[in-house]
């Protein structure tokens, strides 16, 4: 894993930052299961704690669990810490997932800054393996260029031919129409999150055998996001859910999210329209809605219509002039 | 006639007794009587390749008693007489085929030589009998070379019951001394493993002072820090008879003849030391498993153990030899066994690194793990099921470093050499680099 805490503060990352926002609010519709309040959540905070953070003043999160692989700044995390529940594990997510307390509600948000690899697979079968209904798991991983084997080498071989992500990957995992497209820019964080479906879902179909009323999880998905603050990211949210607790997955109410993504097919892109300021705070007096074109005047209507989709998720910014 | 010049020729009881247990060590005397029993095992079940499931072998001891308990079939008053408690094997015994004990000889100088009481007892199909011998009284009595016993009861005794209990008390001082001791604890264990071990593989469980020796010969580090990963879970567990999985993943000394996964079904050693794909390795970036097997994996020991009422349901091939890999329990237990590995490969892996930074002597990593921990038998874990855990706290103050490798002209390198005073090719690279280094960047230190 790369020590992005040093290279930029995760909250001026406005794709990241709109996402986490997003990801509250789908949190937040997880009541039918539980009381969100009583989830634990499981993340890599890093160094800047920003989902817990926002996790715990937004939806009154009290148990959470911040794993760090990052051993030799261990104290620096502790002096970062901002609130006392949060548990820093210091580990691998190979390592810590298995020790988790599976028989409780989480919310894990698997937030890589590694592209795919087998070590990121492996963790989401470590998930899909044991996660109960009501857990909602995030992916998010870099799609910005795969490479061979661990990032703790330092010559990288990176992958930019369907025969080499083969190699790498497996035939079982290799899509046989993958296509040089499909492993670069947008393409790739769509292979990237078939790739986790994929994963999950195998895990689990195996996890059905070993069971003998048939009925058994599944992993229904609720949202697929990409962007890109720097390097191109990419996120799938969902749910794992029980037969006998489908109605409680339907009481959530996914579906009336306007970046509500069931399906492989589609993804929000998160992106910040290039608006001024004075044209944000123009829009956001029209909005929730649909502007008329006159209410828009010079602003671009496309421009206005992607402002429409964020302006709730986006950080605010100012700029000082003296 | 008694003829004047005769001399009494037999030794007395007390002299013969000395020399019948001088020479044996406490070991021995108990690895015999643990054959006894095995040869039990093999009477009850004699066909070839048979397997010992539900035959146990208790055994006991500490400073007050020795006791040695079975439940393979017990031996009559018949063979009693004849010869378990005659001195001497008469040359017509019949035998057990491929015996192991040496049912003449064992039983006696064993308990003799343990201690100045003892009880024995035995359940047949067809009789139980008991005797118990107070050496003391027996010695006094010069002439007499029987035993005799306490009580015959002939009658119909079911499989529950048959069976043989020794029971020895009043140990002698030195022996008691040894049973005390942690160590001979210890000893005796690896050596009924190692003694046994085909007949535990096959099923005969054997419970040593309240453990369970297992068959799987296999201990793995634990201590400080360190321990391994252990998880249990339950297949199955609505119908009749579920199917308990346990499995241990953990580290030990590195040996790659033992180094793999070791699969054990109804106590019977199916598959040893794997490092085949049958048990993952390789297939990384097939479906889901391991890295392939290299050196830095020496250590690797993994086991997991199926048990179940129900024969055909542990994942085994129908003539119990080797690993049924299609079968629904083993790809569950199978999926857990990668999830805890992947801890163990993050940790050799990082040792590898660090003995390979810092040479196998300045190696702190390999040192916390050599200090701090013992090797642990397997069979010693409890159920509570916990994640593999090592000592991060060496490689934590190292700075991560990573090798250079380059190429140079010999003569270019030498004259380094001289102008550097140093004695080796690497030595130059290291100090060209920290030349560099200080000029280009400062000295950090």
């Amino acid at each position: 894993m790369t020590q992005s805490y040093r290279l930029v503060d995760y909250s001026l990352r406005s794709g990241k930052f709109a996402e986490r926002k997003m990801l509250s609010e789908l949190m937040s519709r997880l009541r039918p299961f539980a009381p969100v309040q009583e989830y634990v959540y499981v993340g890599f905070g890093s160094i800047w704690f920003a989902d817990c953070v926002l996790f715990h003043k937004a939806l009154g999160i009290r148990e959470m669990i911040s794993i760090e692989r990052v051993l030799a700044h261990a104290e620096r995390f502790e002096f970062n810490r901002p609130f006392a529940n949060i548990d820093l594990r210091f580990g691998t997510a190979a390592e810590e997932l298995v020790n988790l307390d599976w028989s409780r509600r989480q919310i894990v948000w698997l937030d890589y800054d590694d592209p795919l690899s087998l070590g990121i697979l492996g963790d989401l079968r470590t998930v899909a393996n044991r996660a109960g209904s009501g857990t909602m798991l995030a992916v998010t991983v870099q799609a910005e260029r795969l490479f061979r084997g661990t990032s703790d080498d330092d010559d990288l071989e990176p992958i930019e031919t369907p025969g080499a992500f083969r190699d790498e990957f497996g035939d079982s995992r290799t899509p046989a129409d993958l296509a040089y497209e499909d492993l670069t820019g947008w393409g790739l964080a769509k292979t990237t999150r078939m790739a986790v479906r994929e994963e999950i879902e195998h895990g689990l179909s195996r996890r059905r055998q070993g069971m003998r009323d048939g009925g058994g999880l599944a992993f229904r998905q609720v949202a697929a996001f990409e962007y890109k603050d720097g390097a191109r990211m990419t996120t799938i949210v969902g749910v794992f859910v029980n037969a006998d607790e489908e109605a409680s997955f339907d009481a959530c109410g996914f579906e009336k999210l306007g970046y509500y993504r069931a399906t492989m097919d589609s993804v929000v892109r998160i992106s910040i329209p290039k608006l001024t300021p004075r044209e944000m705070r123009h829009l956001e007096r029209l909005l929730p809605g649909e502007p008329t074109k006159e209410e828009l005047g010079a602003i671009p209507p496309s421009d206005a219509r992607h402002y429409g989709g964020f302006y709730r998720y986006l950080p605010n910014y100012a700029s000082f002039e003296p | 006639m008694p003829a004047r010049d005769s001399i009494k020729a037999l030794p007395t009881k007390a002299f013969f007794v000395e020399m019948l247990v001088r020479d044996i060590p406490v070991e021995n005397a108990v690895l015999d009587l643990v054959d006894n029993c095995i040869d039990g095992a093999r009477r009850l079940r004699p066909e070839e390749g048979a397997e010992y499931s539900g035959l146990t072998v208790t055994v006991k001891f500490d400073r007050e008693r020795f006791l040695i308990e079975d439940n393979c079939g017990g031996f009559d008053v018949a063979k009693a007489e004849t010869y378990a408690f005659r001195f001497g094997r008469p040359s017509d015994a019949d035998a057990t085929p491929h015996s192991i004990g040496q049912f003449g000889v064992g039983m006696k100088r064993a308990l003799f030589k343990f201690g100045r009481y003892f009880e024995v007892s035995s359940t047949t199909p067809k009789e139980r009998w008991s005797m118990h011998v107070d050496v003391a009284e027996w010695l006094a009595d010069e002439e007499g070379w029987t035993f005799s016993f306490d009580d015959v009861t002939p009658g119909e005794f079911g499989p529950d019951e048959l069976g043989t209990r020794i029971e020895v008390r009043n140990l002698r001082s030195e022996v008691a001394a040894r049973f005390a001791s942690p160590r001979t604890d210890r000893q005796l264990a690896e050596m009924i493993r190692s003694h046994q071990g085909q007949f535990l593989a096959r099923g005969l469980r054997v419970t040593f002072n309240g453990r369970e020796l297992s068959a799987a010969d296999l201990s793995v580090r634990s201590g400080g820090k360190f321990n391994p990963g252990i998880e249990s879970l339950m297949f199955d567990e609505g119908s009749g008879a579920p199917v308990t999985i346990k499995l241990i993943v953990g580290v030990s000394d590195p040996s790659p003849a033992k180094a793999g996964w070791y699969v054990v079904c109804n106590r019977r050693v199916i598959v040893a030391a794997d490092r085949t794909e049958l048990t993952g390795w390789g297939t990384a970036g097939e479906s889901r498993g391991l890295p392939k097997y290299h050196n830095d994996y020496a250590r690797f020991r993994g086991v997991v153990f199926f048990d179940c009422d129900d024969a055909g349901k542990v994942p085994w091939n129908t003539t119990k030899t080797g690993l049924d890999d299609a079968a629904t329990v083993w790809q569950q237990a199978y999926d857990r066994m990668i999830e805890h590995s992947r801890s163990v490969f993050e940790f050799l892996n990082e040792l590898a690194n660090d003995v390979a930074e810092h040479g196998g002597e300045r190696s702190r990593l390999l040192k916390a793990l050599t200090d701090d921990t013992v090797l642990t038998d397997v069979g010693e874990f409890g159920a509570v099921d916990q994640r593999f855990e090592w000592d991060k706290e060496p490689r934590k103050l190292a700075p991560k470093t990573i090798g250079i490798h380059y190429w140079r002209e010999e003569s270019k390198i030498e004259a380094l050499k001289g102008i550097l005073g140093v004695g080796s090719a690497k030595a130059v690279g290291e100090n060209s680099f920290d030349w560099m280094y200080r000029t280009r960047v400062g000295d950090d230190e």
